[in-house]
């Protein structure tokens, strides 16, 4: 946005209004104009909450009751020849396989103290199995091993759910596993559904 | 760009389910991802991800081992004219190796990627990438002058018996590569049999005993200097032999967070301390460290032992899985001395084991979680 900023509003405020005169389109041509050219208003997208755990709304939505926060991010989906192969010194990984790990702080813009790095809604690779689970270990905070847990809630076996912590997670503890994992896992989904599958056996 | 975007999925449509081209889809899948990066963007959960994939993930894997090929290329060029008594040029060598190793890349990736396609099509899957690696890793372990069906056969029996029926990439519980060797080691023994040496078109007179067997029979006075083990300037396999490259692709690999350092820590580890024992106790002539000198240790340690997919997945899990593939390699390699490398033989066993760890730990924390609530509750 160009200008972030709070706003008070009452319940169901029409977002529209509350954007007109934020002109998210202007802002990220001009981050992104040599990147990005394709981007215009419709590539953008307005999630309700954060990027992590937010959900999807179109501008013309109206803001609810559990609603505080309005985020716009770019919607990514630009195919680019052999991606995986680049350097990639712009591209935002957890890993250090893209070379953007090393970047100096003097890339980082410092005017609006954003950086310099593409976060837009590109999936980034394709849906895999369980392959490199040791990021999940890194980014998960609690004393339970996430992907036993995300294995018991895949075969549905409750018992084993239980044992390995299920009552003290909630789907969106699992939203960093899922941003970092290099198999595109849905995680939240998964702990949703397995919450699910508790929630209608007990 | 948008010509080549355009142009593929002109051709995706083409191939779409009822199609009479169907049967190329997968094929068509492949390639599509290989050259463009996917349009998917995120739907559901998060809405933002991370740029890795398991692509970036391989071709790091494999950046790491070029170190290792290269040399290995040019040492096996060098071995091959220093047997012959002939001086060469480091091209030469380098050519030299560079054409015995091209045959071998080829026939494998062929015969595995055929394999791996069909499965795909059937399953209506993608193709996954795993097999990238595989298929680079299975050329480095071989002996020079393999012949080249028996690489196809291994790869084809590799691929099908310890992959794809067992679900595909991600489900094997044995390394594929090693796998591939082990089919050779036991269906094809005279080829690749532990104890000559490994020089492609060696005049016979050179021809003789590995410098570890004839360790493990006794004679340490032939070992080559530690220094020229460490370089690699030594008969072997493409990968095995410059430890100073594995120990390159080793830290790219760490560094890039792709492979489990806790692992190859504790290889070395279990390697070292049973190494000692034994030098120790006088079962071996040789000291802890040379050990991690000599045959494929260094290489099974980086590049084998740490496969997210057939390692323990438990973190605590990773040190046992580690220490106990290098202590049993040290240990086949000095009680068995019909076969000196043990290596192999001790990941592909810990392969299978790695699930017995892995359940074991996930026990230990269920327990240890038990004893937590009762304690709050008293």
């Amino acid at each position: 946005m160009e200008q972030p900023g709070y706003i008070s509003t009452i319940y169901g405020a029409d977002l529209s209004e509350i954007l007109k005169n934020n002109n998210v389109v202007s802002h990220f041509s001009r981050r992104h104009r040599r990147h990005d050219a394709t981007l215009r208003a419709e590539n953008i997208r307005y999630i309700a909450g954060n990027v992590l755990t937010g959900k999807q709304m179109t501008q013309f939505n109206a803001t609810h009751f559990y609603d505080s926060q309005v985020t716009a991010i770019a919607e990514g989906g630009e195919r680019k020849i052999i991606g995986w192969l680049l350097p990639g010194l712009r591209k935002w990984s957890f890993s250090h396989t893209y070379l953007s790990w090393l970047y100096p702080s003097q890339f980082t813009n410092k005017e609006n103290n954003s950086n310099f790095l593409i976060y837009n809604t590109s999936l980034n690779g394709g849906r895999r199995t369980f392959m490199m689970t040791d990021v999940y270990d890194k980014v998960f905070p609690f004393s339970i091993i996430p992907l036993s847990l995300l294995k018991a809630c895949l075969t549905q076996d409750i018992e084993q759910m239980e044992e390995l912590g299920i009552y003290e997670v909630d789907d969106e503890d699992f939203a960093l596993c899922e941003v970092v994992c290099p198999s595109k896992m849905e995680c939240q989904q998964i702990i949703r559904d397995g919450l699910f599958l508790l929630y209608h056996n007990a | 760009m948008d010509f080549f975007t355009n142009l593929s999925d002109k051709i995706g449509k083409k191939l779409e389910k009822g199609r009479p081209f169907h049967f190329l889809y997968s094929t068509y899948d492949a390639i599509d991802s290989f050259l463009l990066t996917p349009k998917e963007i995120t739907t559901n959960g998060s809405h933002i991800r991370d740029a890795v994939d398991m692509k970036r993930i391989m071709i790091t894997v494999m950046i790491a081992l070029f170190p290792a090929l290269l040399f290995g290329m040019w040492n096996v060029g060098h071995q091959h004219f220093l047997s012959i008594g002939e001086d060469a040029t480091i091209w030469q060598s380098f050519g030299y190796g560079f054409l015995k190793w091209l045959p071998l890349v080829i026939v494998t990736y062929g015969s595995g990627l055929l394999v791996e396609a069909i499965f795909a099509q059937v399953r209506g899957h993608q193709i996954a990438e795993g097999f990238f690696v595989t298929g680079f890793l299975i050329p480095m372990i071989m002996p020079p002058d393999v012949p080249l069906w028996i690489v196809s056969v291994a790869t084809i029996f590799a691929v099908l018996f310890g992959k794809e029926v067992f679900g595909g990439t991600g489900y094997n519980f044995l390394n594929p590569a090693l796998l591939a060797r082990a089919f050779v080691f036991f269906a094809y023994p005279s080829v690749i049999s532990g104890d000559a040496v490994w020089i492609s078109q060696s005049a016979d007179v050179i021809s003789g005993a590995t410098p570890l067997s004839l360790v493990m029979n006794g004679s340490t006075s032939v070992l080559p200097s530690n220094w020229s083990l460490f370089i690699g300037t030594i008969p072997g396999s493409f990968g095995e032999t410059s430890k100073i490259a594995i120990l390159l692709g080793a830290i790219l690999l760490i560094y890039t967070q792709v492979a489990s350092w806790k692992i190859m820590i504790s290889v070395i580890i279990g390697g070292l301390l049973t190494g000692t024992i034994f030098h120790a106790t006088g079962a071996c002539p040789i000291l802890g460290w040379q050990h991690l000198l000599l045959g494929g240790f260094l290489f099974g340690a980086v590049f084998m032992a740490t496969d997210p997919v057939t390692a323990t997945h438990t973190q605590s899990g990773k040190y046992i899985y580690g220490f106990l593939i290098g202590a049993i390699a040290i240990v086949i390699r000095v009680l068995n001395k019909g076969y000196p490398e043990g290596m192999m033989l001790a990941i592909l066993l810990m392969n299978i084991f790695a699930p017995l760890i892995d359940y074991c730990v996930i026990q230990l924390n269920i327990r240890h979680r038990k004893k937590r609530i009762l304690r709050k509750k008293n």
